[in-house]
């Protein structure tokens, strides 16, 4: 990985300029196609064709499949200057992910956020996770601060509540897409094929838990920053005008890592886990923890639980 | 004089049975098994570094001592321990120790020539930044041979008298917190350090509290959320806002005054967002 | 235009609708540029947004459906209101309705087109448009509300398309068209107008994630408003069209469209009414999106005075149709009109969409106003609908009008239609 605080000799902007220039030459005839879907993260007229022909993700074949995944490493060399590789690791049998959180020991540092953006090679105007510093003697969302911005955490008389999307079991956000971009895998990650999403958000209008995020324009990625190791549900670049949201880091989560933002939490309070085996940390939370989720009442069923020490 | 002289030779030995040089756990990389950058992991908070230039081994001698409520880095290069049984029938897993710290361990490179002194007191060099914060500790009810053990290489022990290597401090842990050992065995409490599939690593307790004041402390949160590019913050952060007006970053200063970033190009503003895609598209294009 | 000889080929009735089409006064091609300007400029302000994305708007993930969808949401409205004049004309049998009931659907065109562009405008990817496509594409249909939007939406505009044209053109042959075979259609479009309404109004009610929207009251609010601003739309265009052409509309025609609006008018501050009530009388969270509409969230209240300019509007629209002299006062029943389009629009349009965002359900608070990328944009299409239902209405009229004219000389009862005693159907 690479470290964020290593410093380039020159201005990577300055790089990344550059680049862009270059490939902007190297399209040559193809430069009409690049003013046309250049904001759509097209480039050259063979791939911009093949980018608006592309099915939907559970439609293509082994070879299409290929197929697009070497058309997105190309488009993210051309783009970012960057190799990345990019898999469809298939989810695992007898495995449904479920997450938790304890309340009580989670201090609001926000370290799990950005761990998440980079790991998730989020727009820099993105985060998935929001972490809600909310008064003890309330549970009520509309008065928590998402924009907390103190000195020291935690305060006194608050606690910190992240939200992320719950990848409900019945999941709102699926039955809206009209063109069913979004579905739930078999081990319980509710994905975007961010190849098929039309942008009309309207899952974001039917989210409970605002877990879903857009691209307004071209994602704000800096290229010495990109995360190479990607899968193509989840942290492989995006292009400008989709939907997208956690997805538990399924590029990780498929091989038996835990999630970033586990991984970051400096208190231990996020647990990540297989539902479906009794032994798992997650199950004992389950089974031995005051917990409760948000907005229960909905039926959505999250699989995304909190709990509280005391 | 001649204690002196022995404290000093005790020192001194000390200083080459060490080997690697103290672990300055802000900048430890070590080789975590998993892909987290533990560097900043050092402790839950930043922890006020206390200034040991003063007192050095080769100034005065004295051995260095930890700093006053910093955790224990995690040594993840370190073999697996068989883990002690804290629950009948609980699950197996293992307890990453932590590193050693060099300077101070193990206590017999000074105290097989220096006597302790087992009487409560004030604590002096080089003990003196040990200021037990501990729930009953604290209150004087404990001391340091509560849980410390001089004999042999030194370490820790039970209330019972069962000797302890440090490695295996959650069991010391355990006798009071019954609760949270519980938790901890079955993976409420802690930290899993390996993925969820593999066989369950955890970071010992005071990978986490410090020891003698456990504990967490404040720190500094990381940068919350923005609107998205092209905005700023909502007003609904600018009215919560409570640093002086001239400071506050409405939506209009977001719109006026950018700064590019170097390192990334972008344009950013003390919070970190570029401002319009307008005019700095081009690197974000194909 | 009479003095045309009767082409009865397809071919023939095509040619001659591009023969009326480049035939106009000099308002006529005013009009045009007019709107050609205006399209131009949404057209422009639109490749902006396709170049850079939606960023060019003032959306946010907080408030993630603005004033496209707020457009859209009113020209629904308007779009299914020609069942106000089908209704009555082709199950009543009012003669004067179904003289105009063509004007009707040619406004029910214009209006569902510009409410399909609306979507697309502000769809992230329009160039995936084909992914909706069924069959080809991958359709989440029955289970996505937007999916039967997409149905009912383009299914009515051909039905609409279909007998227009089924009509004009038996008109054009000069013969009377034949009732068996338009009126189950005419029947179909009946149902589907309403339910364009009620779908449209599932889309939002769909959302249990947002209370605003998330009752069962929104879909007969929505189209009880829908025939107050739809009728009232159809009056002021019907008024327009009897003003520069020879087309018989009759006054009976326009105070039926009043009276409807009337009613409809009542029936939506009612509605209006019990939802405040409702939200209100034992106010919780699930109401804050209201107090944020009607009187301002934690000093946010950026839409409070447009919400209560619109329930002025529309109860001085309502006192003023409800008022007999008034109502049939052309110049106050035509201040009515437009009172009650402005209204409808404000509360169906931005009233409707926006406060379901605010706060958002994790309760926080964007306050969203247009960008100017936004209104010029909407400009655009509102022209572009205009437009279409200006060529549409230039190249039926004519037909129509000789039809008419024919029709009743062969009656023997040929009538100058503006002095023709008003059938006063209350």
């Amino acid at each position: 990985m690479k470290n964020p605080d290593e410093k380039g000799a020159a201005p990577p902007g300055v790089n990344a300029r550059r680049r862009f220039l270059q490939g902007l030459a190297l399209a040559g005839g193809a430069g009409a196609a690049h003013a046309a879907f250049g904001a759509w993260g097209g480039s050259t007229l063979s791939d911009a064709f093949a980018d608006f022909f592309q099915q939907h993700y559970q439609r293509m074949t082994e070879a299409e499949i290929s197929e697009a995944i070497t058309r997105i490493e190309r488009k993210a060399k051309r783009r970012y200057g960057v190799d990345i590789q990019c898999d469809t690791t298939p989810a695992q049998q007898g495995v449904v992910f479920g997450y938790a959180i304890n309340v009580s020991k989670c201090r609001g540092y926000r370290d799990c956020v950005h761990a998440c953006v980079r790991e998730n090679n989020l727009s820099r105007d993105t985060q998935y996770i929001r972490v809600i510093e909310m008064d003890r003697d309330s549970t009520d969302l509309r008065h928590g601060d998402h924009y907390y911005d103190h000195e020291q955490v935690p305060l006194d008389g608050k606690y910190y509540l992240p939200m992320q999307c719950m990848h409900c079991d019945n999941p709102p956000c699926v039955k809206a897409c009209p063109v069913e971009a979004t579905w739930t895998e078999p081990d319980g990650i509710v994905v975007v094929d961010y190849d098929w999403c039309i942008g009309c958000r309207y899952c974001m209008t039917a989210c409970p838990y605002q877990a879903r995020h857009f691209n307004w324009g071209s994602p704000a990625l800096p290229p010495e920053e990109i995360n190479t190791a990607t899968h193509y549900l989840g942290n492989r670049p995006r292009p400008a005008g989709v939907v997208e949201k956690c997805h538990f880091c399924v590029q990780r989560t498929r091989k038996g890592r835990q999630p970033a933002c586990q991984e970051a939490c400096p208190t231990g309070a996020r647990i990540f886990g297989n539902l479906l085996d009794p032994d798992s940390e997650i199950r004992y939370v389950l089974a031995n923890k005051a917990i409760f989720r948000l907005k229960e009442d909905l039926g959505t069923e999250p699989k995304f639980w909190y709990f509280r020490d005391k | 004089m001649l204690l002196l002289i022995v404290l000093l030779a005790g020192c001194w030995s000390a200083a080459g049975a060490a080997g690697p040089p103290p672990a300055t756990s802000g900048t430890s990389t070590a080789a975590t098994g998993s892909d987290w950058d533990w560097s900043g992991f050092s402790g839950l908070d930043d922890a006020p570094v206390t200034d040991r230039s003063g007192r050095g081994g080769k100034s005065t001698g004295l051995p260095v001592a930890p700093k006053i409520g910093e955790t224990a880095v995690p040594d993840f290069d370190a073999p697996a321990r068989k883990t002690y049984a804290l629950f009948r029938g609980m699950p197996s897993f293992d307890v990453i120790p932590s590193q050693r710290d060099p300077g101070m361990h193990p206590c017999s490179n000074c105290h097989q020539w220096v006597l302790s002194d087992p009487r409560p007191r004030k604590l002096k060099q080089p003990h003196d930044n040990f200021e037990l914060q501990h729930g009953l500790h604290g209150k004087g009810k404990f001391w340091c041979f509560t849980c410390h053990e001089l004999s042999g290489k030194g370490g820790l022990k039970t209330l019972e008298g069962e000797k302890l290597e440090f490695a295996d401090a959650y069991v010391l842990c355990s006798q009071c917190h019954v609760d949270q050992a519980r938790d901890w065995v079955y993976g409420a409490h802690g930290k899993r350090v390996s993925g969820w599939q593999d066989k369950r690593q955890v970071l010992n307790c005071t990978a986490c509290h410090y020891q003698h004041r456990p504990a967490l402390k404040t720190r500094t949160p990381e940068p919350g959320p923005r609107v998205r590019m092209g905005l700023g913050r909502p007003p609904h952060w600018v009215e919560k806002d409570k640093r002086p007006e001239a400071d506050r970053v409405t939506r209009a200063a977001w719109k006026t005054e950018a700064v590019p970033d170097e390192k990334t190009g972008l344009e950013t503003r003390p919070e970190g967002r570029r401002d319009s895609l307008v005019e700095n598209g081009d690197d974000e294009k194909s | 235009m009479t003095s045309e000889a009767v082409k009865p080929s397809l071919r023939g009735f095509l040619v001659d609708s591009l023969g009326h089409l480049v035939r106009g006064r000099l308002m006529y091609w005013a009009w045009l540029v007019l709107l050609l300007g205006l399209i131009a400029l949404g057209g422009w302000h639109y490749t902006l947004q396709l170049r850079e994305g939606l960023v060019v708007t003032n959306m946010t993930n907080q408030v993630s459906w603005g004033f496209y969808i707020s457009n859209f949401t009113f020209l629904v409205g308007v779009a299914a209101a020609a069942v106000m004049l089908v209704v009555p004309a082709y199950i009543f049998h009012r003669k004067d309705l179904k003289d105009v009931v063509l004007m009707g659907d040619t406004m029910a065109i214009a209006a569902v087109t510009m409410a399909i562009l609306f979507v697309v405008v502000d769809l992230g990817r329009p160039d995936r448009f084909w992914h909706l496509i069924p069959f080809i594409g991958r359709f989440n249909f029955p289970q996505s509300m937007l999916a039967w939007d997409v149905i009912v939406l383009n299914g009515y505009l051909l039905l609409n398309f279909g007998i227009s044209f089924y009509i004009v053109f038996n008109h054009y042959r000069g013969r009377e068209p034949s009732e068996s075979r338009y009126f189950p259609w005419v029947l179909l479009a009946i149902f589907w107008a309403i339910s364009i309404h009620t779908v449209t109004a599932f889309l939002y009610s769909a959302n249990s994630a947002r209370p605003y929207w998330h009752n069962a009251l929104l879909a007969p609010r929505f189209i009880a408003s829908a025939f107050a601003s739809g009728p009232a739309l159809m009056a002021i265009g019907l008024q327009v069209i009897r003003g520069i052409s020879d087309y018989p509309i009759r006054q009976s025609v326009i105070n039926h469209l009043a009276l409807v609006a009337a009613i409809a008018l009542q029936v939506t501050l009612f509605f209006l009414l019990a939802d405040l009530f409702t939200d209100f009388y034992n106010e919780g969270e699930h109401a804050a999106s209201a107090r944020y509409l009607f009187f301002g969230l934690d000093g946010h209240s950026g839409l409070t005075p447009w919400i209560w300019t619109a329930v002025v509007l529309l109860t001085t629209a309502m006192l003023i149709l409800m008022i007999h002299p008034l109502r049939k006062h052309p110049v106050y029943m035509n201040i009515a009109f437009v009172l009650t389009i402005v209204g409808v629009w404000i509360e169906k349009g931005m009233g409707l969409v926006i406060p379901a965002f605010v706060p958002t359900p994790i309760g926080e608070i964007y306050e969203y106003s247009p960008s100017l990328t936004e209104i010029m944009v909407s400009v655009g299409i509102w022209a572009f609908g205009l437009l279409l239902f200006t060529m549409l209405a230039k190249a039926a009229l004519p037909v129509q009008c000789r039809f008419l004219r024919e029709k009743n000389r062969r009656a023997g009862t040929e009538r100058n239609p503006d002095s023709d005693p008003a059938v006063e159907p209350d």
